[in-house]
């Protein structure tokens, strides 16, 4: 059903001829196109409809599925430990109406930066329910954290000295924590952020802050990696953090509220590289609930016993929940044919607005049912630049110019890394639970940019000389 | 050396005691009832002189030879019936001194072998028992010894009816019936005895009645009352006793026990019939024999059923007033009385799949059980349902909701796919725990080799034992919850109820509830403790807290301290004034299983106390109750004198107050803001205060003021600190806030 409209002209539909050489690859079963579903809604939202009232390209993104994904990460982590904390990853995405989306289903937030931290005070989250990560801390707005009581922690040894400096300053007791690194077996060790258990440099730290008179350590932080496909591995970072809990409690006395276990969890989204298809690849996150919680309940039986609390359990998980709740419509605007034989189209988004494209192979779903063949297809996006690569492979029937296609799932880290290279960026808009579509973040426009530019007096005018005459067609002028 | 003061208070105790022997006669336990019923038994010389001779040599006997429980009075209380009932049979004699001499210290001796066989050993009451036997003993030794002087017209065999006739006949032969508790046959004796009784407890005068009436009526049907006019007047005290012991002091008041204890007066009616019948031979009187056979048997049988449906025993014997509030604030707070509460088996949000007399199996026997799954808009599972994993619940961790020890499990059963039952192994793979209560619980359906405890392990709330599977009658995954009587698998279900939950509503509201029976659909969570509520509102021993305390019709303002006490018998008190045991006034409190909890309101008036335990009586300490209900004794309501006066007339047994409770985090203070509105629980009046306090994170309850339609109550914390102990220094802190 590609139209809504009944297409009663006698004429057929036109359908570009396509002349195939035959690869043996298609006569396997896996070869062929792999898929040939379409969409045609959002939401409910029709997609011609948005792309009518927003244009094109425009991303969208689902409050419901937002939502439903932190429901089911806390389900899946509460049912399994009795207290855990989620705390919605800013440099994820840190649209407003996306970041409220999560603090409404009780969502923290986790910032790593002034910017960050910033947001999401003006956002009007209260500073104790923010988390601060990040190697980069200017001492004016570690101040700011501490009087607004958020949970800072700590990267490195300079911060610290700075954070004490301005807590002897405040003549403030300060709950910290710190981040640790170390080698859990299944993932690269990220050893440039926090102190190393292994040589015995988080050790030394906690000592150094039992020692001080107005820092206390109530929290460990680590994060194992990004896009971590195996759950062991976080069994693993349970298991070493708790050791290292147990004996900094036992040795500087300490008392530790909390383990923070950072991010991490994989998205369903097909890494470049990866040849397994995403459901058998990608853990749901009831299978990283599983392993993480198991390991820390049976932990936490010794702990109980001696009538302490179980730590908290805080979640950093960013990807996980958003990744799947945006999806980037955007249109055909030209076809080509490659001197290799290839088909290749062009659409109006790029790199510079899905800059995940450059390790993800994302799922393109064209919105009408395609006729015709499907053919290995090459995907560029609109910019003068060679690597504006959407997608380097993808079995496609032939598509027209004006044809929509939409790029899934986008919603990690595009609009927080994507690029104002040439082109504006597009319409944001949020379908909510009521399928009413809201605009989350407007088309740039000349001014977004040109405004923060400061022109020096000698530079206002490009030719003060006067305007250079058109040297191809002189007489030309106009009327 | 002894001072003048320790001595004078020696005789005051003593004195006391000795009154308290009278009322506790009728159960009363009072000294000034006591002194009043004193003066009764003086209506005849004889009687009375011979009572009090009887009492003071058991007081001296008692307290020369130190046996334990003399603070209850039973030995005296016996000695003074024997020495009451020698008293109308002789006249006052050198012999008849030197039996009552006797007789006394045989009863003291007696009573202490009686209590150390049936107290201490089996928890049941001696009652007049002692007395009894030697009375018995003495008067058939007696009737060989011609020296004694028979009174006149012996009490209980002559046919003189005297005393005037107070309002009827019928009446009369009440009140008179009444007196002859303390062997004088006088109406007018009888009425100030039911006074008495009336001004200690309305509802044991109302039993009194109700039992002389039920026994009469039995006696009536039974006997041809004509032929035995004195029988009634000298026995019929009988029913009322009993319908006092069992409807008022022993069991807890309700229309359950005031049943039984009409149908124990009519029983008793019987056994007076024949046990007058066998002592008449003898020439023996009937006395309290009917009473104590009477009231013993019920007991016993009480003491043998536990069930949720009334009557119950009272823990303690009480007065009734005491005994109804007790058992109705731990109702309200504990839930139904035997109902085993238990905490949620599982860790997050479920919901009730099928619920206590449910549609499908919770039926008959299996009645009392609840199942336990997960549901996400309207659906238990994902995808399209067609495996296991696909349901919510299934592979969720399953905890021990008790204290217990695992004495069967069974783990080795599949689970069943989606849709198909397994009938043949019912329960599937389970685990049953006998708890330390004395059940057994059954958690079953659980899935194949999750469960992690082996037999014999002791468990505990929260502990991990299995996961939530789908083996046996399971056509999906989900948690089967039953109380069990026996350790029979699936024998007899017993009533159970949750403590502590949350209950999820629609729109992202929640309601904490101390005490519930989920229903289908309800959402419920465990809830957890907050650390930021839990440390200032921990109250250790020695804590003061002083706070300035003033009312809006007065200007003045007066400081109060209130320091936590531990008892003798490990009760918690929180004790207004300045901590000197006993004197202020004082309630009990206990921090358990999440919830801080004030009962037992003892001693004097207090505003300042019952402000307090209007404000924080009922404080659950986990984060996430915003809202919860509670019903104080209504006696913390600052009440005028209209309001005390029509709740007396009311609800003369007492009541609780509608209290319910919100608390919010005041971002911009930083403080707790618990808000809570009391309402009395009569109709249509709607009196009610309102009270507002403030938790500091640091300090604990800072503020507290009331706002009722008249004034304004309101107390602030101007000072914190901890008494000092042996080796621990006191310490203070100024939190005066008008300082800052």
């Amino acid at each position: 059903m590609p139209d809504q409209t009944p297409d009663n002209s006698s004429k057929k539909r036109w359908i570009k001829p396509v002349i195939t050489p035959l690869r043996s690859g298609m006569l396997n079963k896996s070869g062929g196109s792999q898929n040939l579903s379409w969409t045609e809604s959002i939401d409910g939202v029709p997609i011609k409809q948005l792309v009518e009232e927003f244009g094109s390209p425009l991303f969208v993104v689902s409050e419901k599925k937002l939502r439903r994904n932190l429901q089911r990460l806390k389900h899946a982590f509460e049912s399994r430990y009795p207290e855990v904390i989620c705390a919605w990853s800013y440099k994820t995405n840190y649209l407003g109406a996306v970041c409220n989306s999560f603090h409404q289903e009780g969502a923290w937030a986790e910032v790593v930066s002034e910017f960050e931290y910033q947001k999401a005070r003006s956002l009007g989250v209260p500073g104790h329910s923010i988390l601060f990560n990040g190697p980069f801390k200017r001492p004016a707005i570690l101040e700011t954290a501490i009087i607004e009581g958020a949970r800072i922690h700590i990267d490195h040894l300079d911060e610290l000295y700075t954070l004490e400096e301005i807590a002897t300053r405040l003549r403030r007791r300060v709950n910290v924590s710190i981040r640790l690194n170390f080698d859990t077996g299944f993932t690269e060790p990220w050893s440039r952020f926090g102190f190393n258990i292994e040589n015995g440099q988080a050790r030394d730290v906690a000592w150094r802050i039992a020692s001080s008179d107005y820092l206390q350590l109530t929290g460990l932080h680590s994060h194992i990696g990004t896009f971590v496909l195996e759950p062991r591995a976080y069994q693993n970072q349970v298991t070493t953090m708790y050791q290292f809990l147990t004996e900094i409690e036992a040795q500087t006395g300490a008392v530790i509220e909390y383990i923070d276990i950072g991010g991490g969890f994989a998205s369903a989204n097909a890494l470049q590289g990866i040849y397994l298809p995403v459901e058998q690849v990608v853990p749901s996150v009831e299978q990283y609930a599983e392993a993480i919680c198991d390991t820390l309940l049976e932990l936490g039986h010794e702990r109980e016993a001696r009538g302490l609390k179980r730590p908290i359990l805080i979640l950093e998980t960013g990807r996980a929940l958003v990744d799947d709740a945006e999806s980037l419509i955007c249109s055909v605007i030209a076809n080509k044919r490659l001197p290799d034989g290839r088909r290749a189209i062009i659409v109006d988004a790029g790199v510079n607005l899905l800059f995940t494209a450059f390790w993800y192979n994302h799922k393109v779903t064209p919105t009408r049912q395609l006729e015709g063949r499907p053919e290995d297809t090459v995907i560029y996006g609109p910019l003068c630049m060679n690597i504006d690569l959407m997608r380097n492979s993808i079995m496609l029937p032939p598509v027209n110019v004006g044809d929509t296609l939409i790029f899934s799932p986008v919603g990690a880290y595009n609009h927080t890394q994507w690029l104002q290279f040439i082109e504006y960026r597009p319409n944001v808009v949020m379908i909510d639970t009521h399928e009413k579509t809201w605009l989350i973040r407007q088309a740039e426009e000349l001014s977004t940019i040109t405004d923060l530019e400061r022109l020096p007096e000698h530079l206002q005018d490009p030719y003060p000389q006067g305007e250079p005459e058109d040297i191809f067609n002189p007489l030309s002028q106009p009327d | 050396m002894p001072t003048d003061k320790t001595v004078t208070s020696e005789i005051t105790t003593a004195i006391a005691q000795l009154f308290r022997a009278y009322s506790s006669i009728l159960f009363l336990n009072n000294a000034w009832a006591g002194f009043f019923i004193a003066l009764v038994t003086f209506f005849e010389v004889n009687i009375g002189t011979c009572g009090l001779i009887s009492v003071l040599t058991a007081l001296m006997i008692a307290r020369l030879l130190q046996f334990p429980k003399i603070e209850t009075g039973l030995h005296l209380l016996n000695s003074l019936l024997v020495g009451l009932a020698l008293g109308a049979l002789y006249l006052l004699s050198s012999h008849l001194l030197i039996l009552i001499l006797i007789a006394s210290a045989l009863t003291v001796v007696l009573s202490a072998a009686l209590i150390a066989l049936m107290e201490t050993d089996r928890q049941l009451p001696v009652l007049s028992l002692p007395f009894l036997i030697v009375i018995t003993v003495v008067a058939l030794a007696a009737q060989q010894n011609s020296q004694l002087i028979p009174m006149d017209a012996p009490a209980f065999t002559a046919l003189y009816q005297s005393g005037s006739s107070i309002i009827g006949p019928s009446a009369n032969q009440f009140l008179m019936s009444l007196g002859a508790t303390f062997f004088t046959s006088q109406a007018v004796a009888g009425a100030i005895i039911l006074l008495v009784i009336a001004i200690r407890s309305r509802y044991l005068a109302l039993l009194a009645l109700a039992g002389y009436l039920a026994g009469y009526c039995t006696l009536w049907l039974f006997l041809d009352i004509q032929n035995y006019p004195l029988l009634l007047n000298w026995t019929g005290f009988n029913f009322a006793l009993v319908a006092i012991a069992l409807g008022g002091i022993y069991m807890i008041p309700g229309v359950a026990s005031f049943i039984t204890a009409l149908l124990a007066a009519a029983f008793c009616a019987l056994i007076l019939i024949a046990t007058q019948k066998l002592l008449f031979v003898y020439g023996l009187p009937v006395l309290a024999l009917p009473f104590v056979v009477t009231t013993l048997v019920f007991l016993i049988a009480m003491k043998a059923r536990f069930s949720i449906r009334p009557p119950w025993l009272a823990p303690q014997p009480n007065l009734p007033e005491i005994n109804y509030e007790n058992a109705r604030l731990a109702r309200v707070r504990n839930g139904a009385i035997h109902s085993v509460p238990l905490l949620p088996p599982f860790l997050g949000k479920w919901q009730i799949y099928q619920g206590f007399d449910g549609p499908h199996t919770h039926k008959g026997p299996w009645r009392h059980a609840l199942d336990f799954y997960i549901k996400v808009d309207d659906q238990s599972f994902q995808n399209n349902g067609a495996t296991l994993k696909d349901f919510y619940c299934f592979g969720l961790p399953v905890v021990s909701p008790a204290h217990g020890q695992v004495i069967r499990i069974q783990n080795s059963l599949a689970d069943n796919p989606p849709g198909e039952v397994d009938t043949k192994n019912n329960w599937g793979n389970f685990i049953l725990i006998r708890l330390d209560n004395g059940f057994h619980l059954l958690l079953a359906h659980l899935q194949n080799s999750s469960i992690s405890v082996s037999e014999g392990a002791r468990v505990k709330p929260g502990e991990k034992i299995a996961r939530c599977g789908n083996s046996g009658r399971s056509p999906q995954p989900h948690l089967h919850m039953q109380i069990q009587e026996t350790s029979a698998l699936g024998s007899r279900t017993y009533p159970f109820h949750l403590q502590s939950i949350v209950k999820h509503k629609a729109g992202g509201l929640s309601e904490y509830l101390l005490v519930n029976i989920p229903e289908v659909g309800d959402c419920i969570e465990a809830a957890t403790i907050d650390d930021k509520l839990e440390k200032p509102l921990h109250m250790p021993v020695g804590q003061q807290l002083t706070y300035e305390y003033s009312e809006q019709n007065s200007a003045n303002k007066t400081r109060h301290t209130l320091t936590v006490e531990l008892t003798l018998s490990g009760q918690f008190r929180l004790v207004s004034g300045s901590g000197v045991s006993g004197r202020g006034a004082s309630a009990a409190f206990v921090e358990a299983n999440g919830v801080l909890a004030f009962f037992d309101r003892q001693g004097p008036k207090d505003p300042l106390l019952d402000l307090w335990l209007l404000a924080y009586g009922l404080t659950p300490l986990a984060r996430t109750a915003h809202q919860w209900q509670d019903s104080p004794s209504a006696q913390l309501f600052p009440a005028n004198f209209i309001q005390r006066f029509f709740q007396h007339c009311f609800r003369p047994l007492g009541c609780g107050l509608t209290s319910h409770y919100t608390r919010n985090w005041s971002a911009s203070e930083k403080q707790w803001r618990q808000q809570s509105v009391h309402q009395l629980q009569l109709p249509q009046l709607g009196w009610e205060v309102k009270i507002e306090s403030l938790i500091d994170p640091v300090l604990g309850c800072c503020e507290i003021t009331l706002h009722d339609n008249e004034k304004t109550r309101k107390a602030v914390l101007i000072e914190t600190g901890l008494s000092s102990d042996e080796g621990i220094p006191s310490w203070h802190i100024d939190t005066n806030p008008h300082l800052n």
